[in-house]
């Protein structure tokens, strides 16, 4: 009843009553459609928003790369109307220069070629003659006088600083000069321009090339000289200076070339031939001025053209030249203008120049004219990099001087990434440079600075709500952020601070596009979409991205509105639930307290009925169930009470099975006690069965174990018998191990024979050497026998060359015989006597002929035999070499055998050594097979042993057959007892009969 | 019909010029020259060529300080060209009297024939065949024989040279 009660407790306590279920279902009910809802409508509106700014974010990623290409085409197209612009630049200037240096090189010319032909005339004059001649005798009267002060004005009108007169031993007879005086002897110093202008003038007109004269001051002079003759005697030379200043004047016309131009002379010695108008001091032919340049080195080759060049000042320049070659002369002429100047053209009235308007329209922070050695010879800023070298220079490690090298590699447009540039102030720079290739050569650079803010307005022109920015390689910005303040900085351009390392920026720079949710540089959860950009060497990534926050502030408002509207719910329909399951469950609480009193045992409780519904008749129906459960409980408690005595019975009669008496058997009533006195019956019918095979077998085994005693017995014979062959076998291998011994002494003998094999051998060598050595004698021999007869082929051939010559010999004495004949008889009568000599030796000639003919056949089939003899020498020759090589192949097998023999000999002594270690080895297998026989005799001893052990068997299974005899069985009754004392007995007997 | 001529030699000896050509019926061919003709007979001279000459003229040479042109003989006559070879000689030959007329400029030519050149007796028989047998043109031989299976060709001298150095040679 305490369980009872329990239980009940137990019951009311755990779990939820009716009511509160009703009540929980009810809020589920009305929370289930309200949280599917809210759910739903938060997932789908969340979605739409997430798709729409997807689509937005893709669609101006799309735009700003497209304005980013736009950007750089149109850079490109620039630059290359740029480069366009400039090549026309050049070309023109080098029209504008090619012309003027045509032009000053026909004036050179023609003013050289009429000094010449002044110098010519002069000295050819009839008049000059005479007076010569009164000049040198002293008697030149007053005409040559006159004549002779003439001439100052004569040298003046025709460019001549001055005149000379010599007379043919040198001495100077007149002289216009103020410093080389009348009277002087020019052999006096030499290596002058005058002694050189003499000895030249002596023979012919000849210009003499400027040099520095030692009797002028050592001052540059160059001078025409022409001899002044009468019929083939030279009367004497004269010697006229070349005005150097005409010159001058000529190269300083400035014509076409503006201020940084200049024109000028150069001499194939390297030295000017005119005065630079960049000195003030004199260059004319002075050492201290070598010019020594590409265009000085074309010109002097005899070449005209144009190129840039640096020039005799260290300047690049572009450069006009052409040689100048008449009336002796031979010099390079030069026309040149600096190369910024030469392409970069100012209209009047401007400030800047054309280029420098250009980066100024255009909003280039600088624009680069570059020779294609690196040089910078325009900018137009003129920054700290303005001339100088690019790739050399202070700024050879810059991102700038990366692309001129690319540019010049690849002879193509480049377009370098953005990095700092200290010529630039430090600032982000990138630049685009496009060669000028003429002939497959680059002529020049032209190069512009990208400003970086013109990219950073194209990124943030399109950037509506999100974040628009470029990445380079190195994940560092290539554009400036729109709020760089939110990553603590101050700009975000290649700031190593806000280098990121973000999927988008991997993906896009492994060249793939895409859109995601993922976290950017700041750790913030946004929608990025990104693409890979491409041009030319620029391989950045372009990323749009809107913070996820912001696209979700619409979803998270509705999603407060949509709990709001829950909680209100849940209220309502807690309050109208309370309500009605209170109704319900007011009947179902009567039952349940009468339930309960029927648990503790009160059937006379009964249940109120309050409600006429299903559970008004469920308290009425549990009202009878109670009535009839009073029933059942006494007619019950009388069925016991009789179960109980029969029990008692079947006790009483089982009492003797305890003391092993297997013959009781029980009394079967008809009640429920009556089965178990049958099974109990069965089982004792079993037992006893049971009970009496165990005793059986144990007869069996001790009769067994009698029978494998004795077999065990005979097995310690055979161990004996065994033992002894084992003895036997010892012996027999003895006898093997002299064998072995003696085979041992064969092998020895062996080693002696192979011994002298190898001898053998090595005296065959040495026989074969021998023969070797008298082979290569005999191929000395042959070789001198066939350049003997060589000799005698080139003599027959000389031979031969002597019999075409009697040939010739012949035939002209026959043509020789025939005209004489002809004549002959042309004489008629007169000459009959002649015609029979000349006859005479036609007939001379022809048997002369016929001889030549058979010796230069005998001659013909001796060559054939030489040329037979040399081949079969070179047969004999290859024969005895093929037989040197077969000897030597001899000697290499004999050697060979010899080696082979030391190895047979080295095989055989090993064989020896085995041998002997197997007659130790047998010696050693004796042994075991002796110890194998001591094994064999412990053996038998054993198996006796495991006979005795058998026999204690027996006596155990004795033992057990007494155990079993307690046990009282049916059959026992029947036979007797004194059955088993026997069986027991025997057991007994058999085994003193064993021990026995 | 068998004749002795000897009208064509003034002397009893005359000079044969062997030529490497054959007649229509494969037979030798023999240039016959007089011994007053022949002026001199060479192994070799050296030539120089004339532009827009024609095929049988080989050019110009001197000899003895006179410019005489140079005739191959048998491609004068129509035999086909041949190569120039050791064995050839050079005939210098007179034009003909020392009467000629005043258009005569020409004294002197040189022949080139390709075979051995002979002095030889001038009085073997021979009969007259037409030029057309032996196949060349009629005007440029003074006679054309048969002698022993082989032609003998008279060349009109004075024709061949006078003709090319007014028209065609100069």
């Amino acid at each position: 009843m305490t369980e009872n009660k329990g239980n009940i407790l137990q019951n009311k306590s755990s779990g939820l009553g009716i009511r509160n279920k009703l009540l929980l279902w009810f809020l589920i009910i009305a929370l289930i459609p309200l949280v599917v809802i809210g759910f739903a409508s938060y997932k789908l509106s969340s979605q739409a928003l997430e798709k729409q700014s997807f689509d937005s974010l893709e669609s101006t990623l799309v735009l700003q790369k497209k304005s980013l290409e736009d950007y750089f085409s149109e850079r490109t197209r620039n630059l290359e109307n740029l480069a366009g612009d400039v090549l026309m630049l050049q070309q023109r200037t080098f029209a504008t220069m090619a012309a003027v240096r045509d032009l000053k090189k026909e004036q050179v010319e023609i003013f050289l070629r009429d000094r010449l032909r002044d110098v010519l005339e002069f000295a050819g004059s009839p008049l000059q003659r005479d007076v010569l001649t009164g000049l040198l005798s002293g008697t030149s009267g007053a005409a040559g006088k006159k004549y002779v002060s003439s001439l100052k004005a004569w040298a003046v009108q025709r460019s001549f600083s001055s005149v000379l007169v010599v007379s043919p031993e040198g001495r100077v007879i007149y002289s216009s000069d103020p410093v080389i005086k009348k009277g002087i002897s020019l052999r006096k110093i030499k290596g002058t321009p005058e002694l050189t202008a003499f000895q030249s003038g002596k023979k012919t007109a000849t210009f003499t090339d400027f040099s520095l004269s030692a009797l002028r001051n050592s001052e540059p002079a160059a001078y025409f000289s022409a001899p002044v003759m009468r019929g083939s005697t030279v009367l004497g030379v004269v010697l006229c200076r070349l005005d150097a200043a005409s010159l001058d004047r000529i190269m300083n016309e400035q014509i076409g070339l503006g201020k940084s131009g200049e024109s000028y002379l150069v001499g194939r010695d390297r030295l000017f031939r005119s005065n630079s108008s960049f000195y003030d001091e004199t260059t004319l032919a002075s050492p201290a001025y070598l010019v020594d340049t590409e265009s000085v080195e074309a010109a002097v080759g005899g070449q005209s053209g144009e190129g840039v060049i640096i020039n005799y000042r260290g300047e690049y320049v572009l450069s006009s030249y052409a040689p100048v070659k008449v009336a002796g002369v031979d010099w390079a002429l030069l026309v040149e203008l600096d190369l910024s100047v030469a392409m970069t053209p100012k209209s009047k009235g401007t400030e800047r120049d054309y280029l420098a308007e250009y980066a100024y329209n255009y909003g280039y922070p600088d624009l680069y004219l570059l020779n294609p050695d690196g040089y910078i010879y325009y900018s137009a800023k003129q920054r700290a990099d303005y001339q100088t070298n690019i790739l050399s220079g202070p700024f050879s490690k810059s991102g700038f001087a990366d692309t001129v090298r690319t540019v010049l590699e690849t002879k193509k447009m480049v377009v370098s990434d953005y990095s700092r540039y200290q010529a630039a102030g430090n600032k982000p720079s990138a630049f685009l440079a496009m060669p000028l290739v003429q002939n497959d050569a680059v002529v020049m650079i032209v190069a512009l600075q990208v400003p970086i803010e013109q990219i950073s307005a194209i990124m943030q022109e399109h950037g509506g709500k999100g974040d628009t920015y470029l990445v380079g390689s190195d994940g560092l910005w290539r554009s400036e952020s729109l709020q760089p303040g939110r990553y603590n900085v101050k700009s975000t351009l290649l700031n190593e601070k806000t280098k990121l390392d973000t999927e988008p920026v991997r993906q896009a720079l492994a060249g793939h596009a895409g859109t995601k949710i993922t976290v950017n540089g700041l750790g913030e959860k946004v929608l990025s979409s990104w693409k890979p950009f491409n041009y030319a060497n620029l391989h950045w990534a372009v990323i749009s991205e809107i913070s996820k926050q912001k696209i979700d502030q619409p979803v998270n408002r509705l999603t407060r509105i949509m709990s709001m509207l829950t909680v209100g719910v849940l209220l309502a329909a807690f309050v109208i639930s309370f309500l009605a399951s209170g109704g319900i469950t007011r009947q179902i609480r009567a039952i349940m307290d009468v339930i309960t009193r029927v648990e503790e045992g009160d059937y006379s409780a009964r249940a109120k009925v309050i409600s006429s519904d299903e559970l008004g008749r469920m308290a009425s129906s549990f009202n009878g169930m109670i009535e009839t459960t009073q029933g059942l409980i006494a007619t019950r408690q009388e069925e016991n009470d009789q179960l109980q005595e029969s029990i008692m019975g079947l006790l009483m009669e089982i009492s003797d099975l305890a003391e092993g008496d297997l013959t009781v058997r029980a009394t079967v009533r008809e009640d429920a006690t009556g089965t178990v006195a049958d099974s109990l019956n069965m089982m004792l019918e079993e037992l006893s069965d049971t009970i009496g095979n165990i005793k059986k077998s144990s007869e069996q085994v001790g009769t067994t174990a009698n029978q494998l005693s004795s077999s065990t017995d005979k097995l310690a014979a055979r161990s004996d018998q065994q033992a002894d062959l084992i003895t036997h076998s010892v012996e027999e291998i003895k006898q093997m191990t002299e064998a072995i011994e003696q085979a041992a002494e064969k092998a020895n003998t062996s080693a002696v024979s192979s011994e002298q094999s190898r001898n053998a051998a090595l005296e065959g060598t040495r026989v074969v050497e021998e023969t070797s050595r008298a082979m290569e004698a005999i191929r000395g021999n042959v070789q001198d026998t066939a350049r003997a007869i060589k000799r005698l082929g080139e003599s027959s051939q000389e031979i031969s060359d002597f019999a075409k010559t009697i040939n010739e010999i012949s035939d002209r004495t026959s043509i020789l015989a025939l005209n004489a004949s002809i004549q002959a008889s042309a004489a008629g009568e007169e000459g009959r006597g002649f015609a029979v000599v000349a006859e005479e030796i036609q007939r001379l000639a022809e048997r002369a002929a016929g001889s030549t003919r058979q010796i230069e056949t005998l001659i013909k089939n001796i060559l054939g035999d030489i040329t037979e003899a040399g081949s079969s020498m070179d047969a004999s020759i290859q024969e005895v070499i093929q037989g040197t090589a077969l000897s030597e192949d001899a000697l290499i097998k004999l050697q060979d055998i010899s080696n082979r023999s030391n190895e047979v000999a080295v095989l055989i002594d090993e064989v020896s050594k085995a041998t002997s270690e197997q007659a130790e080895a047998a010696v050693k297998v004796a042994k075991a097979m002796g110890a194998v026989g001591v094994i064999s005799t412990d053996t038998a001893d054993e198996t006796r042993a495991t006979s005795s052990q058998m026999k204690g068997m027996a006596s155990v299974t004795a033992r057990m057959l007494e155990s079993v005899a307690a046990f009282k069985l049916p059959q026992d009754e029947n036979e007797g007892v004194v059955a088993d004392n026997d069986e027991l007995e025997s057991l007994v007997v058999s085994d003193e009969g064993i021990e026995g | 019909m068998k004749t002795e001529h000897r009208d064509w030699t003034r002397s009893d000896k005359a000079v044969v010029a062997m030529s490497q050509a054959k007649g229509n019926g494969g037979q030798d061919i023999f240039f016959l020259f007089t011994v007053s003709q022949v002026e001199e007979v060479l192994s070799e001279i050296p030539v120089r060529g004339i532009p827009f000459a024609p095929d049988f003229v080989e050019g110009m040479c001197c000899w003895r300080g006179q410019i005489v042109p140079v005739v191959d003989i048998e491609k004068r006559f129509g035999f086909s060209g041949r190569e120039h070879s050791s064995s050839d000689r050079y005939l210098v030959v007179r034009t003909g009297a020392a009467d000629a007329n005043a258009d005569a400029l020409l004294l002197h030519g040189v022949f080139r024939v390709s075979g051995e050149v002979k002095v030889i007796d001038a009085g073997a028989e021979s009969d007259i065949v037409f030029p057309r047998e032996i196949g060349i043109e009629p005007s440029l031989a003074r006679g054309t024989y048969q002698q022993r299976g082989y032609f003998l060709i008279v060349p009109d001298v004075a024709l061949i040279l006078q003709n090319e150095q007014k028209t065609d040679i100069l």
